[in-house]
């Protein structure tokens, strides 16, 4: 019997504010001293009160529209009640009832086809602190103490909910590609899993047979796309034989081991916890109406998928290029640089997607960190359309310019490549070289014995080899013609 | 019209855990005896229809402007780090954290 | 000189004008803390050092010609549940015993800033959950007026101060009337703000929503300079109203002539004390005489309903507001071997028993069920109490009411008969829940000595027109004398 997967993830997103969300201390704190990112409001000093940033609400209304979600005007924030070493209220505040934005989507394209995820929320929260527990794998079991860093506590958070709308671990993967990429569009988060800016929960059930939801078993502890996909397919594998078995599912939590590759149950009663939601009277409610959030969508930039569709459109290029070039905004940008200083758009594409991308994948970077500016990529591009450069010096010049961090001009000469064409007297020179030390093949032809003009296609060949492509074939053979009447 | 509910003492075992608060059981009749009481006061309010009433929002003269996001350096981090009482070099040191704790404490003084 | 019978703007216009120096007047207010504090157990920590350094700075600009501020070299005291630089600032509960902020409160910033001298910090009910001071580690806080009695609170300790001839001015704070009823046992002028009025920067919370800075003082002229220096915007406090506040000095100045002043009726009066029915018949009279015109209104929602809503909201927020307090980062710590046993011993330890077992009620209250019956619906009938006055309002342009149903009580009445404790604020916790401005006005003294009072209360934002009624009353009542303490034993005993 096939039962149907559905998935639903939470999507934490660490939103790239300076401060935090509800004091001033510096968001910096990867790789800080502990508790040095700290100050009396995130360290619940009695007499203390949260001051809401307002660029974590602007960065929250940002990804809230890039993700076509409604923003709500006046909502409120809430206390989560629990103690623990990590929260120092013993409540986190987040918005429980009334989140800023409500009931998008977002279009994925997975397993060949486009899907439409739809958003359910997304609302703000501040973020725990820090426990290191010293054991050899710094896992929680079988530490006799912890020590408690709060740096991170009350970073700014925007939780994105979607609907159970994926069914599989593929279209799950291309949603929090999809919501990743859209964070950094919006330069709202860095999104990224490895440094925790990005985390996700994982919520999968079967469907039963008569179509209705399953039991709904929430997946932790996955911290990579790799492990993600993963857990998924254990977790669907392992809901089926249960199911197979005849046994039966309890709405649970679970913790993904990546190492053995199971889930495991916390066996903590999740169900009998009770926060204590209630409304948050230290802060007024969050202003964001009408006006306020017109501004932020007149300042949006182009989502990816209207870039995508755009460059598709305007550069005629693959949609499979496109899709390449406009993964990353920064590539997209510098394709758009290049393309401005004149160089045909095929060919920008053509170079980005091999050649810049093997030197960056070579060299372990960014586009951000490429040394080379935009610029000089399409003026190095024009010039192999010129045929000043033919394509092999152009690969040897771009990667002196990355190598020796120079400019095209500089990479050209160190190239030992005349500015420019071999032409005119510099090319009779050549020609008259080749001549000397070919003397054989030029008695031939002057002798009126190359019947089929082959010795004279041999002594172009040289002269065009002989300057390594930066000659006009054209007058390569009118010159030679010449020279040797 | 809800039914008058009544906070008992399993319910309150529980609101221990939840409060970090020991409580001896000779004592649990007074803190429900309160907690009802508040309850009886409160079934009257059932009476008033407040199906249209939004639960409370403070009228506000002019609000006050956000945080403008500029990071502040705290200078008193040294200083309260001495007076905490768990501090352990740059962190704070807590003792075993285990899942589910079934520490049944009694009220001390 | 008697300094300490001057009010705050006598001494600070003498500071200002060369007739005594800052440091004298401390001088002469410290030592008669010291003389007489052993009777009636006000002040639970001097700072006598931080104290004279002020006062020099406010001399010093006076000397040099500069303005010391409105509030020059007037000492004062506040309530141990504001947090003052370098000072311990303890709830008066173990629980923070030796905790010392490295930060004022932005109420006692203001003050300090307008020129006044911080003396040191006063007795309370334990993290101010209390109305007779009893509950203190410092122990019990005696009224003045009769040291049989308790002084009320949970304020109780700047009220009695105040009362004493200590200081004043005095600041404490108000959830439920914790300013307004032990300035009533204590008979001095107590005010609540408007929510919203002054920062609650730097006070340690008992309820986020109910909260309010307040001064006590002997006079309305001291009280609305105090007001001037006190209201207004905070950054670290975005529930405080950024809007302009008028001069509260010069509006407590205009009278009061035309204007419509309601008297509360359909309550149950013949379970109070007569003298504080009688003393709102005064009070209408001084209006009334002043040119006001005196109408009759019921409050019916408030008046069935602002008890039982008060407790869910006070104590919900309570449980919450004193989570923070678990053993590790300041206060109270005990070990234990596992981190939830440190927090419950540490939490058990530090706590006192009504503390307690107010936490307990708030988390009961919270908890899924009785929030969704009970919690929720308590909030809406919140909003329902606050509509019914700004109807009321609409009409009117202030009310007078009793602040408190009895004459002081005598001590240990806490032991023998909470209820009517509880019951004690049912007039004082509807202008927090409504968040508006509230006084409590000495109206004169029973034959025995105790002090009459009534409750004042007007609009939301409207505190500057209730201080002009204040004051008017005030005028024909006669401000409230000092204590008699040098008697040792108070009035009659």
């Amino acid at each position: 019997m096939k039962r149907e997967s559905v998935i639903g993830l939470e999507i934490h997103l660490q939103l790239k504010t300076k401060t935090k969300l509800f004091c001033s201390c510096s968001s910096d704190y990867i790789g800080a001293t502990p508790n040095t990112n700290v100050c009396p409001v995130c360290l619940a000093v009695p007499g203390t009160l949260p001051i809401l940033n307002d660029h974590a609400v602007e960065l929250g209304v940002k990804i809230g529209l890039g993700l076509h979600c409604s923003i709500c005007d006046n909502t409120r924030f809430h206390r989560k009640h629990y103690f623990y070493a990590d929260l120092p209220k013993a409540y986190q505040i987040t918005q429980y009832e009334h989140p800023i934005a409500v009931g998008g989507y977002v279009d994925i394209f997975a397993d060949g086809k486009e899907k439409r995820i739809r958003i359910h929320h997304l609302h703000l929260e501040e973020d725990a602190g820090k426990l290191v527990h010293p054991t050899a794998d710094g896992r929680l079991t079988g530490a006799s103490y912890s020590l408690v860093d709060y740096n991170r506590g009350g970073m700014p958070l925007s939780e994105i909910v979607s609907e159970p709308d994926m069914n599989s671990a593929e279209e799950a993967i291309a949603y929090i590609t999809q919501i990743r990429q859209l964070a950094r569009y919006l330069e709202v988060s860095d999104g990224e899993m490895e440094s925790g800016s990005l985390r996700v929960d994982v919520n999968v059930s079967l469907s039963n047979p008569d179509g209705s939801l399953g039991t709904r078993v929430e997946i932790k502890n996955v911290n990579s796309l790799r492990s993600i996909e993963r857990a998924l397919e254990y977790e669907i594998a392992r809901q089926n034989k249960v199911l197979d078995e005849g046994g039966h599912l309890v709405q649970e939590t679970r913790l993904w081991d990546d190492v053995a590759g199971v889930t495991r149950s916390m066996r903590s009663k999740e169900g009998e916890r009770d926060y204590r939601y209630y409304v948050e009277m230290d802060l007024a409610p969050i202003s964001a109406g009408p006006e306020y959030v017109r501004k932020i969508r007149e300042s949006l930039p182009e989502m990816p998928w209207e870039k995508l569709e755009r460059f598709t459109r305007e550069y005629s290029i693959s949609r499979e290029e496109s899709l390449q070039l406009t993964e990353q905004k920064e590539t997209a940008d510098y394709f758009e640089a290049c393309v401005s200083e004149g160089a045909p758009a095929a060919k920008c594409a053509n170079w980005m997607r091999m050649e810049v991308q093997r030197i960056l994948r070579d060299l372990s970077i960014g586009i951000n960190d490429f040394p080379v500016p935009p610029a000089e990529l399409g003026k190095l591009i024009i010039k192999v359309e010129k045929r000043e450069l033919s394509n092999t010096q152009a690969k040897d010049v771009l990667a002196v310019m990355v190598e020796k961090k120079v400019s095209l001009k500089e990479a050209v000469r160190l190239c030992g490549i005349s500015d420019g064409r071999i032409t005119g007297p510099a090319l009779e020179e050549v020609i008259r070289k080749i001549f000397a030390s070919e003397q054989e093949a030029v008695e031939t032809i002057k002798s009126g014995n190359d019947k089929k003009g082959a010795k004279v296609k041999f002594l172009q060949g040289l002269v065009m080899r002989e300057t390594r492509g930066s000659a006009d074939p054209a007058e390569v053979a009118s010159l030679v013609n010449c020279m040797l009447n | 019209m809800i039914k008058k509910m009544e906070m008992d003492e399993e319910r309150l075992r529980e609101v221990l855990g939840f409060s970090c608060i020991g409580l001896p059981e000779k004592e649990y009749a007074e803190v429900l005896d309160r907690v009802n009481a508040v309850l009886r006061m409160c079934d009257d309010m059932q009476e008033l229809d407040s199906s249209n009433v939004s639960p409370f929002e403070w009228d506000v003269m002019k609000a006050p402007a956000r945080r403008q996001d500029r990071a502040v350096v705290w200078e008193g981090r040294d200083r309260f780090l001495d007076q905490a009482p768990v501090r352990d070099g740059d962190f704070f040191h807590v003792p075993r954290i285990i899942a589910r704790d079934d520490v049944e404490m009694e009220g001390e003084e | 000189m008697e300094f300490h019978k001057l009010s705050a703007l006598e001494i600070a216009e003498g500071v200002k004008k060369g007739s005594w120096t800052a440091s004298e007047v401390l001088s002469a207010h410290l030592e008669r803390i010291k003389i007489f504090d052993g009777q009636i157990n006000s002040v639970v920590t001097l700072s006598e050092e931080s104290a004279h350094r002020d006062a020099k700075e406010t001399d010093k600009a006076v000397a040099e010609g500069k303005d010391p501020g409105p509030l020059a070299g007037v000492p004062f005291l506040v309530k141990d549940n504001f947090c003052t630089d370098g000072i311990r600032t303890t709830c008066c509960s173990k629980m923070l015993s030796d905790w010392i902020p490295d930060y004022d409160a932005t109420a006692v910033k203001r003050m300090k800033d307008a020129g006044a001298v911080l003396m040191g910090k006063t007795n309370m009910d334990e993290f101010a959950m209390g109305s007779t001071t009893e509950s203190s580690i410092f122990g019990p806080t005696l009224n003045p007026r009769d040291f049989n009695r308790v002084p009320g609170g949970s304020s109780g300790g700047s009220a009695a101060a105040v009362a004493a001839g200590f200081c004043p001015i005095a600041l404490g704070s108000d959830t439920g009337g914790s300013v307004r009823q032990p300035s009533a046992f204590c008979g001095v002028q107590g005010m609540k703000p408007s929510y919203g009025q002054i920062s609650r920067y730097g006070i340690v919370a008992y309820a986020s929503s109910l909260d309010q800075v307040g001064p006590i003082t002997r006079n309305t002229g001291d009280m609305a300079a105090a007001m001037d220096v006190l209201a207004g915007p905070d950054p670290n406090d975005t529930t405080c109203d950024a809007y302009e506040r008028p001069s509260f000095s010069q509006a407590a100045a205009e009278g009061i002539k035309g204007k419509k002043i309601a008297v509360l009726t359909g309550y149950d009066a013949e379970s109070m004390d007569r003298p504080l029915i009688e003393a709102i018949e005064k009070a209408a009279g001084y209006c009334r005489s002043a040119g006001a015109e005196i109408v009759e209104a019921e409050l019916p929602i408030t008046m069935k309903h602002a008890v039982a809503c008060y407790y869910m909201v006070a104590l919900g927020d309570a449980s919450s507001k004193l989570a923070c307090f678990d053993g590790m980062r300041y206060g109270h710590h005990a070990d234990g071997r596992s981190l939830v046993e440190m927090y419950k011993r540490s939490r058990n330890q530090g706590f006192g028993k009504e503390v307690r077992k107010r936490i307990l009620i708030g988390t009961c209250i919270l908890t899924r069920g009785y929030y969704e019956n009970y919690y929720v619906p308590a909030t809406k009938v919140r909003q329902m109490i606050a509509d019914e006055y700004a109807e009321l309002f609409k009409g009117v342009d202030a009310l007078i009411c009793p602040i408190s149903p009895a004459l002081p009580y005598k001590k240990g009445l806490v032991e023998e008969d909470p209820v009517r404790i509880y019951l004690g604020d049912a007039f004082s916790s509807i202008a927090n829940l409504a968040g508006l401005p509230s006084i409590s006005l000495n109206v004169g003294f029973t034959e025995e000595g105790l002090p009459t009072n009534v409750q004042l209360m007007g609009p939301r934002f409207g505190d500057a027109g209730l201080l002009g009624l204040a004051h008017v009353i005030e005028n024909k009542a006669g401000s409230p004398p000092i204590a008699d303490i040098e008697k040792k034993g108070g009035c009659r005993e």
